[in-house]
């Protein structure tokens, strides 16, 4: 016969269970995002985001501060807001030895290339990410930056293209 | 407590279980960056609240991995750059960064890593740093980067002073503590507690398996959503847990009342690292089971994902496997179906669809879980075949004791001669202990020399080594020295897992079966899991 009261076997039974409902996760609840994958989604550019962490990271606003904490703490280079060009539009920024300059293609009406340029360091950046002025923040990969600059297309319908153009926006090199 | 406050009390876990399940599954390269057993520390340290000496600790690495980094303070690097979570990733790590950078601040040899702070040292052994990198991303992904990141300024931005480290480990400690207060679920494990406990008349050695199954059938058909006992797993669990407390209980009197003696301590309070030191006693039949995804067991897949999965419930129970021997077969039978169930009535599937689902039953029936682990057993033989090979192949003595324990019964009169001090020329040689074992690794194939048992039982394993496919085993054996030590310990714990199954599989031929016989049984029990899921997922219309 035990006591119901007896606090050693309920301590221990309550330590037990507790530790079986925490280690036995329900599957059908969302996952949660692990600071693992956020710090790869910061630094990695081999790292390909799975779609709930681009969900979480729209709809968490803890996580999109943590995200920025991260990239600002890691970052190459900071280009912060720039005053307004006559169009309202930027298409030039310059920051911490970098230049970024919109230039439309030739070709292709459509797209617009992203020239990121080294003015005065030998650091390569492999990342781009362009915070917006609601907080959201848009990440590319630089896949070629070679001897101090990379060329990248963009289409006009890309999220980040309408971000670099907007004055409020700012850019993390990484 | 209301029901709403029920319901409250239910979803409080879901939170804190799903952050363990993403530490559980963080990978770096597709390889689990936390063994299993990491993980378990974690979820341990949290229930029991032992995490105060553990953030003392942490804190002091932090501190010390910002001055390990190119730019000071980004001790994320230590972290997330240094591969997988083991102690030999953060020592190659650790002496990599100080021959590039070194600093009068730290200091390493092959066991710790020391930290020089202003006014005292303190040294992290290399073997605690994967469970203190667990517990920092188990703290980033629950409370969050930014809250720890302030906190962690006072010991990465300088070399702080140890009043600055324990003053930054309690202000973590107290975040960890507001964090678990609204994520454990204390209150409803405790009316858990009451209510098994109550139903077994306060007197555990009631409990039976027809006691645990009248008790689900009576419980898991509340209205009430929060309830604790829909499934017949969490029921049986709840059983055993209340065993296992119940007889551990006992312990750990022992142990406070040890403590206690010339202390003045308050009577109503346990302390959490007995608490904890009870847990493992209790849980230590899991052990082998964790301890084959460690190092160097890893390094060898001597039970595959699905075969780990199978034994759960029997190595969970431990002993009471054989107290409540059909409890564990129905957990195994029908909690598969009964998974299934929850998750239609989660996608608001249909009544028709619910009692397709039931009259489907059961994926296997009794006599297949057996023959499952029957299987499981001739899998584990495989292995330790294959390990006598490849530990013979590289020489090792013990590749003679794995020789014993699996071939007790046979004749080892022909290998007894060569115990006997030889003749070499004129010279009687008496042989140490090394030479025999030598000597033994050269004959063991040879029939002449070791008679036809061992011989067999060589060629057995060599043909079980070169059946198997698994990591560990494909390889050729002879190339494999390094992961010796690997086979020595996984053959220690697949002989206790091994006698486990086999225990329990020889109390179920003892049992007493309704109808005499365990088609019958299943037939019996299938149809009373029938009703009770029709009773509790909706009779169909």
């Amino acid at each position: 016969m035990i006591d119901p009261s007896d606090k050693e076997a309920e301590a221990l039974f309550i330590a037990l269970d507790t530790l079986d409902q925490i280690s036995r996760p329900d599957p059908d609840l969302p996952r949660k995002i692990g600071f693992n994958e956020l710090y790869a989604y910061a630094n990695d550019p081999d790292h390909s985001p799975a779609s709930d962490l681009i969900a979480a990271l729209s709809t968490s606003l803890d996580l999109r501060r943590d995200l920025k904490r991260l990239l600002d703490k890691q970052a190459l280079a900071h280009l912060p807001r720039v005053a307004a060009a006559s169009s309202g539009e930027v298409t030039e920024r310059e920051g911490d030895g970098f230049t970024l300059r919109l230039k439309p293609s030739k070709a292709q009406e459509d797209q617009v290339y992203l020239l990121i340029q080294a003015l005065d360091r030998d650091d390569s950046p492999r990342l781009l990410f362009v915070e917006d002025e609601d907080a959201t923040l848009h990440r590319l990969v630089i896949d070629d930056f070679l001897e101090g600059e990379a060329q990248i297309l963009l289409n006009l319908q890309d999220g980040i293209l309408k971000a670099l153009r907007n004055v409020k926006s700012s850019v993390i090199l990484r | 407590m209301g029901s709403e406050e029920l319901l409250l009390e239910a979803g409080k876990s879901e939170e804190l279980a799903a952050a363990l399940h993403t530490l559980s599954e963080t990978e770096v390269n597709g390889e689990p960056k936390y063994t299993p057993a990491i993980c378990r520390e974690i979820g341990k340290m949290i229930v029991c609240r032992t995490y105060a000496t553990p953030l003392l600790e942490l804190c002091h690495l932090i501190a010390a991995a910002s001055q390990l980094s190119g730019p000071k303070g980004r001790y994320e690097y230590f972290f997330w750059d240094s591969g997988l979570a083991r102690s030999g990733s953060f020592y190659a790590y650790c002496k990599q960064n100080l021959i590039a950078r070194p600093t009068d601040s730290l200091s390493l040899n092959q066991q710790a890593l020391t930290l020089h702070l202003n006014d005292t040292n303190f040294a992290i052994q290399f073997g605690r740093m994967p469970v203190l990198s667990a517990l920092l991303e188990f703290l980033l992904t629950s409370i969050g980067y930014s809250e720890l990141d302030e906190t962690l300024q006072a010991v990465t931005r300088k070399i702080p002073k140890k009043q600055e480290v324990s003053a930054c480990a309690n202000e973590l400690s107290r975040q960890l503590y507001a964090y678990l207060k609204d994520h454990l679920p204390t209150a409803q494990s405790q009316r858990k507690y009451r209510q098994i406990l109550a139903y077994c008349e306060n007197d555990v050695s009631t409990i039976t398996d027809p006691l645990i199954l009248d008790f689900w059938q009576d419980a898991s058909r509340e209205t009430d959503k929060s309830s604790d006992f829909k499934t017949f797993e969490s029921v049986t669990l709840g059983f055993i847990r209340l065993i296992q407390a119940v007889e551990g209980a006992e312990d750990l009197a022992a142990l406070r009342h040890t403590a206690s003696i010339g202390l003045d301590r308050d009577a109503g309070e346990i302390d959490p690292n007995m608490l904890s030191q009870t847990l493992d006693t209790v849980q230590e039949t899991l052990s082998p089971l964790l301890k084959l995804a460690e190092e160097p067991m890893a390094q060898i897949k001597f039970l595959n994902k699905l075969e780990a999965q199978n034994l759960e419930h029997l190595l969970n129970a431990g002993t009471l496997a054989l107290r409540l021997p059909l409890s564990i077969l129905r957990c195994n039978v029908f909690a598969k179906p009964q998974a299934r169930l929850t998750q239609a009535l989660r996608a608001k599937a249909s009544p028709k669809d619910l009692q397709a689902i039931i009259a489907a039953g059961p994926e296997e029936t009794y006599q297949d879980r057996q023959i499952a682990y029957q299987n499981l057993i001739a899998q584990i033989q495989r292995s330790l075949y294959a390990s006598l090979y490849a530990l013979s192949q590289n020489r090792r003595r013990e590749a003679i004791s794995l020789l014993l324990k699996l071939a007790p019964g046979i004749d080892f009169t022909p290998l007894g001669t060569h115990l006997i001090d030889r003749e070499i020329g004129d010279n009687v040689v008496t042989l140490q202990q090394s030479t025999i074992a030598d000597h033994f690794m050269t004959i063991l194939k040879d029939e002449n020399e070791v008679g036809a048992d061992i011989a067999e039982v060589m060629s057995q394993a060599e043909t079980a080594y070169k059946g198997m496919s698994r990591k560990g085993f494909k390889e050729a054996a002879h190339t494999q020295s390094d992961r010796s030590e690997a086979y020595i310990e996984g053959a220690n714990l697949l002989f206790e897992i091994s006698q486990d199954i086999e225990a329990y599989l020889e109390r179920l031929e003892g049992l007493p079966l309704a109808g005499n016989g365990w088609q019958a049984q299943f037939s019996h029990d299938r149809a009373t899991f029938s009703t009770q899921f029709s009773h509790i997922y909706g009779s169909p219309s």
